[in-house]
């Protein structure tokens, strides 16, 4: 799952990081289950990156690669909620009301 | 006049799901939004002179609607910061605790951003307009739409992100609530 959103590009020292991850052979030297289940991918990426785990909160470069990795899912969600709203029929009362409209310059 | 016949209603009807999908992300209630483009096909049709042909039909509608929203804010302004203060306070975005950002989380959150940004990104990052196109469509200049965009990006990554939780925990965000209700300012 992670790095599908291509925002894991290559930016910053934590490259290798993201690299050793994705083959699984990345030591964890914080037990895994202080997070609590069902955790999404941010996440993931935090319980495998020691050094995140203990980042101080201003540590602008990890800050930055979850930042880009959340932003991509919030673009997703945006673009889930608008088309999900452009796949439903069109109500009803616009198509009568542009037929009213027709009707009455056709009147004219 | 020949225009109002036929190919136009039927080149409304085609992008009434566009402009419904516009109106909901931008004011986040399906029955405002519904008049919202009500309000907007009545004004494109009683307005039809003003639009010129060959142009981007469906920049020119979402013009008219988000004006109409703009000024509809304006007119109410009180009663949607109330509004606005009420969803904040339901607010409870703890992504570390619940394990993932579930939609209704990012709706809240849209819905808090300051409406010009909101409506920069929907426009940029949903409906697929070209920094320009939204630049015409919100009547300003292409450098304003980027920088909207870029601080509702910041401004929901704060909200939601998974390392700032103490920021917008149910303390400080009710702080940030009764001293943006007190004082009519915006979140930071």
């Amino acid at each position: 799952m992670n790095g599908k959103n291509g925002f894991t590009g290559p930016t910053g020292p934590s490259e290798a990081q993201m690299k050793g991850e994705s083959g699984g052979g990345r030591r964890v030297r914080q037990p895994v289950g202080k997070r609590p289940a069902g955790c999404a991918e941010a996440d993931m990426e935090m319980e495998n990156r020691p050094d995140m785990q203990r980042a101080p909160r201003h540590d602008s470069q990890a800050t930055g690669m979850i930042d880009r990795s959340l932003q991509a899912q919030l673009g997703r969600q945006l673009r889930a909620i608008f088309e999900g709203i452009e796949e439903e029929p069109v109500p009803e009362r616009f198509v009568k009301l542009l037929e009213a409209l027709e009707a009455r310059e056709k009147q004219r | 006049m020949n225009i109002h016949s036929g190919p136009l209603k039927q080149a409304l009807l085609g992008l009434i799901p566009n402009l419904r999908a516009f109106a909901v992300s931008l004011c986040g209630d399906v029955e405002r939004a519904d008049d919202l483009v009500q309000e907007t096909l009545l004004k494109a049709w009683n307005h039809l002179e003003s639009f010129q042909e060959g142009t981007n039909l469906r920049a020119w509608l979402f013009t008219i609607l988000r004006n109409t929203y703009f000024s509809d804010c304006r007119r109410r302004r009180r009663e949607v910061e109330d509004r606005e203060g009420k969803k904040a306070a339901e607010l409870a975005i703890h992504p570390g605790q619940q394990g993932h950002l579930d939609m209704q989380d990012f709706r809240r959150a849209l819905n808090m951003l300051p409406p010009d940004q909101r409506e920069a990104l929907v426009l940029v990052g949903a409906a697929g307009f070209s920094y320009e196109e939204a630049a015409s469509v919100s009547g300003c200049a292409v450098g304003t739409i980027k920088s909207r965009v870029n601080r509702a990006r910041t401004k929901l990554t704060e909200m939601l992100g998974v390392n700032t939780p103490r920021e917008f925990g149910p303390d400080s965000s009710t702080e940030a609530i009764v001293a943006r209700t007190a004082g009519g300012t915006r979140l930071p």
